[in-house]
């Protein structure tokens, strides 16, 4: 299950998509930069919003990679099987939040930048709001939530380690796929809430009841959870 | 799950039997899901949902164990539930009122 430097590899993966929601939001800021102004002779239009489209093109080619990235890490953390991060599971929680981070200045920006864009006269096509940002972000949460739930296997040491590992990694990997039901701000919770229950299963036909009996109401638990975040926000 | 009447939201029969193993010790401040469910023969599924809907109508609280008291019995930190006041007044309430008699059943060995 496990291979030499599969946590290092997902260090370097995060690293990687941090870096490039870094430069996606550069790029969108500099398509603020050029828009600007208030010339609206037809040669100067067209030059700026031949820019724009090139700038577009690479916003969207650096929020595909990102999603690709984002992806390959959720692959890497399932076939690992979390085993074996101890020691890089903390910069990976660090890199983590500054994915979230930048991804959550361009969700904060977005509006603002597709306004300004508006303002100056550019199309709407060569606007910013295809780009899949919010996506990434909740992708990005599920990945906290995943790596709450490589945390709760790590502790396991003594002679039933590697059983408990296994299951542990196990238990992890089917409840981070399950809590995508779940609204983001539920996940992390919910993964580290059963993921210790589960460690203290005495026997495996215990383990997998609960486990079962969890995956099978999920449907119902994501639809209680979503129907009471709505009533909180009066909707 | 089989709805008895009407309570501050949907009062199903689980519920009230979470509630009872909960008014058994209610100044218990470490329950967690497994050990609920063990307690009270239910499946996981119906106690998070129970837990979930308790806790957003103020009768229970939750938090996370200390981690490294978890850390030092290897395990991982589990996720405490305890009665609040409110909790305690008012499922106790309901629970005499509906089921005189009932309260207490679970410490007494009524359920798994």
């Amino acid at each position: 299950m496990n291979r030499p430097h599969a946590a290092s590899d997902l260090v370097r993966d995060l690293e990687r998509a941090r870096d490039l929601a870094r430069e996606l939001a550069e790029v969108r800021g500099r398509m603020v930069s050029v828009s600007g102004g208030t010339r609206t002779d037809p040669e100067y239009v067209r030059a700026r919003d031949l820019v724009l489209r090139l700038m577009l093109d690479r916003a969207r080619r650096r929020a595909d990679d990102l999603d690709r990235a984002l992806r390959r890490i959720f692959d890497r953390l399932i076939r690992i099987g979390y085993v074996g991060l101890t020691d890089d599971l903390h910069a990976a929680r660090r890199v983590v939040r500054d994915i979230g981070g930048a991804l959550a200045e361009l969700r904060a920006r977005h509006l603002d930048i597709d306004r300004d864009l508006e303002a100056a006269g550019v199309r709407p096509g060569l606007r910013l709001g295809d780009v899949g940002v919010v996506g990434k972000c909740e992708r990005v949460t599920e990945l906290v939530a995943v790596l709450e739930g490589a945390r709760a296997g790590l502790v396991y040491t003594g002679a039933d380690a590697p059983v408990r590992l296994r299951r542990a990694a196990v238990a992890a990997g089917l409840l981070g796929l399950a809590v995508r039901l779940l609204p983001p701000e539920h996940r992390g919770r919910f993964v580290e809430e059963h993921a210790a229950s589960l460690a203290i299963a005495e026997c495996r036909r215990e383990w997998i009841a609960y486990l079962a009996a969890l995956l099978a109401a999920m449907p119902a638990i994501a639809w209680s959870r979503r129907r009471e975040d709505r009533r909180r926000k009066g909707g | 799950m089989a709805a008895l009447a009407p309570g501050p939201g949907k009062m199903t029969v689980p519920t009230l039997q979470l509630l009872d193993v909960l008014l058994a010790e209610p100044r218990r401040d470490d329950w967690f899901a497994f050990e609920l469910c063990r307690r009270t023969g239910l499946g996981s599924g119906t106690v998070t949902q129970v837990l979930f809907r308790l806790e957003s109508w103020g009768w229970l609280e939750s938090h996370w164990e200390d981690a490294a008291h978890a850390f030092s019995q290897r395990r991982p930190r589990r996720r405490f539930y305890r009665l609040t006041g409110d909790g305690e007044r008012a499922a106790g309430e309901l629970i005499r009122r509906r089921f005189p008699g009932r309260l207490g059943l679970e410490a007494r060995g009524a359920y798994p």
